[in-house]
């Protein structure tokens, strides 16, 4: 708390909390919800100014006290002014990640990935809203493609849906959204995330949703229609995403998420596959700067009609941010495809410092022991990457 | 040490089935147990005998160029590589959809069912350009329409 306003803007936005944040921990700040600062209740979409404003007060690395007030520097693409219906933001995230190039790791070298190129809008007129994103990535994303250049960068666009405020806090949209499941992150390599599908890299789909939150409930359906960037239609899946989430306090927020899918010919597996998950999450913050992220969910996988494989998978997260801006975390995790093997479950340990240096600038180093996905029996071992995001 | 390798792979391997396919041009796209244990492939799964083949013919998945390279390699050295031990060559048996691992179901059945092959991209042969072009579409008369007032 570092001015009276900024207090003021932090217990309004916690009094009208509502889903889940790309930052989750801000939970740290009173958040339950993120409605408040991005433009698709969900979150992890283009920030609403009042989102910009928070950015620079609370969340980058303050190095002269707090005026209250950011200025127009929160604004798009440093200040450029944009007229209260329209709300526009770019994204850029690189990542670099060293690597042997061969099994004797004689030779090394550094890979680069360009994750993010987005430029992202969101329209309100209204109870009417539009909101679109269109970027480019050197590689992956592949559920997200728009062109299909199979040997490097792509035009991506991850989400698109038109939506209109039926009544307070009730949300009805239409479109490519991320799945409504657990707690929604940036960080997409999460066991929970991709062994669930409901990264918010690549694995939106298309369909109609609706999404509700007031007061200390939030809640949100989806029926899935489909991913329509991919083909023939064998291969979409159908079925629900769905999560409820009650938060009995501003620091504490616990929830329980469901996911079914069918599918006649499964992009991974090849085969007819039915997919399941459903488990519970949980975002407390003791103190207003360490915060707990966990998530357990229970999977099944039935391929071609045969028995489903049960498994599990989550993560305990602690977050902590010693200094304004600068963030250590520590994330457990495992994940098991099927109880029933002999396989090990994975298993991975990540520590991560991310610090937010600059204005629309943050620079996040993870350094983790264990598989990069959900591959149970791996042999676990070292890796680390580093990213730099810079949003306009 | 492994891992580091393996985690490279799985940035970009979900590629691979339709490379393999392309090269040998086969009537569908391998499952990704062609070279892994398990139907949704991963990292440190590629341990069927094909992917040995390959990474001893000098695959790298650091480098898509050399699967051409490797399956060629592999086709050269006859029942040097007959991982299900018919006595035909793995490359060779995989071109006709057929699995060279010792076990597993075919990938291109001969009575026409092969899965058809996954396309990627609104503009891709199965993509849907009508629910992205929508999307955008409406995304985009939005702004204009905000910009106007």
């Amino acid at each position: 708390m570092r001015s009276l306003p900024a207090l003021l803007l932090l217990l309004a936005a916690g009094f009208f909390a509502r889903p889940a944040f790309a930052y989750p921990f801000m939970i740290g700040h009173g958040y339950t919800g993120c409605a408040q600062c991005h433009t698709d209740p969900s979150g992890g979409s283009a920030l609403t100014e009042y989102g910009r404003a928070q950015a620079e007060i609370f969340m980058r690395s303050a190095y002269a006290p707090s005026k209250g007030d950011p200025g127009r520097i929160k604004d798009f693409a440093f200040g450029v002014p944009l007229p209260k219906e329209l709300q526009l933001q770019g994204d850029v995230r690189g990542l670099l990640y060293p690597r042997p190039t061969d099994a004797a790791a004689t030779e090394w070298t550094v890979r680069t990935l360009l994750m993010q190129a987005d430029l992202r809008a969101h329209v309100k007129l209204g109870g009417l809203r539009a909101y679109g994103s269109v970027g480019y990535v050197s590689e992956g994303a592949d559920l997200a493609w728009i062109t299909s250049n199979t040997s490097g960068g792509n035009v991506v666009s991850r989400e698109y849906w038109v939506g209109y405020d039926v009544m307070k806090g009730l949300l009805v949209r239409g479109g490519r959204l991320a799945l409504p499941y657990g707690i929604r992150s940036e960080e997409h390599l999460l066991y929970a995330r991709s062994a669930t599908r409901t990264t918010t890299n690549d694995d939106q789909q298309l369909g109609l949703d609706a999404v509700y939150g007031r007061g200390k409930f939030r809640a949100e359906l989806m029926g899935i229609a489909g991913n329509f960037q991919i083909g023939p239609d064998d291969y979409r899946e159908r079925g629900y995403s769905a999560l409820f989430a009650y938060a009995p306090m501003n620091t504490l927020e616990v929830g329980v998420s469901s996911l079914f899918t069918t599918t006649a010919l499964d992009y991974e597996a090849l085969l007819p596959r039915d997919r399941q998950a459903h488990g519970v999450f949980a975002r407390y913050a003791p103190l207003e700067k360490v915060r707990f992220l966990a998530e357990g969910h229970v999977t099944v996988s039935s391929l071609d009609g045969e028995a489903g494989l049960v498994g599990s998978v989550g993560y305990l997260q602690v977050d902590t941010e010693p200094v304004q801006g600068l963030h250590v975390k520590g994330t457990g995790e495992w994940c098991e495809t099927d109880h029933a093997d002999d396989l090990d479950p994975a298993g991975r340990g990540t520590a991560t410092v991310q610090w937010f240096f600059a204005p629309h600038m943050d620079v996040r180093l993870d350094a983790m022991y264990g598989p990069l996905y959900c591959t149970p029996g791996v042999e676990p071992g070292p890796a680390a990457t580093a990213q730099l995001h810079l949003f306009l | 040490m492994s891992l580091l390798l393996a985690v490279n792979a799985a940035f970009a391997l979900s590629n691979f089935p339709g490379l393999v396919q392309d090269e040998l041009a086969m009537d569908c796209a391998p499952s990704c147990m062609l070279c892994h244990t398990t139907p949704a492939g991963g990292a440190g799964t590629a341990t069927q005998s094909f992917a040995d083949a390959l990474a001893a013919e000098g695959f790298s998945v650091a480098d898509t160029a050399t699967l051409a390279t490797a399956l060629a390699a592999v086709q050269s050295k006859g029942t040097t590589y007959d991982g299900n031990g018919d006595g035909v060559n793995d490359v060779d048996e995989l071109a006709v959809g057929e699995n060279p691992n010792a076990d597993g179901t075919d990938f291109c059945p001969a009575d026409g069912d092969a899965p058809p092959t996954l396309t990627r991209g609104c503009f891709a042969e199965g993509g849907d350009t009508a629910a992205a072009g929508l999307g955008l579409g409406l995304a985009a008369a939005a702004l204009r329409r905000a910009r106007r007032r």
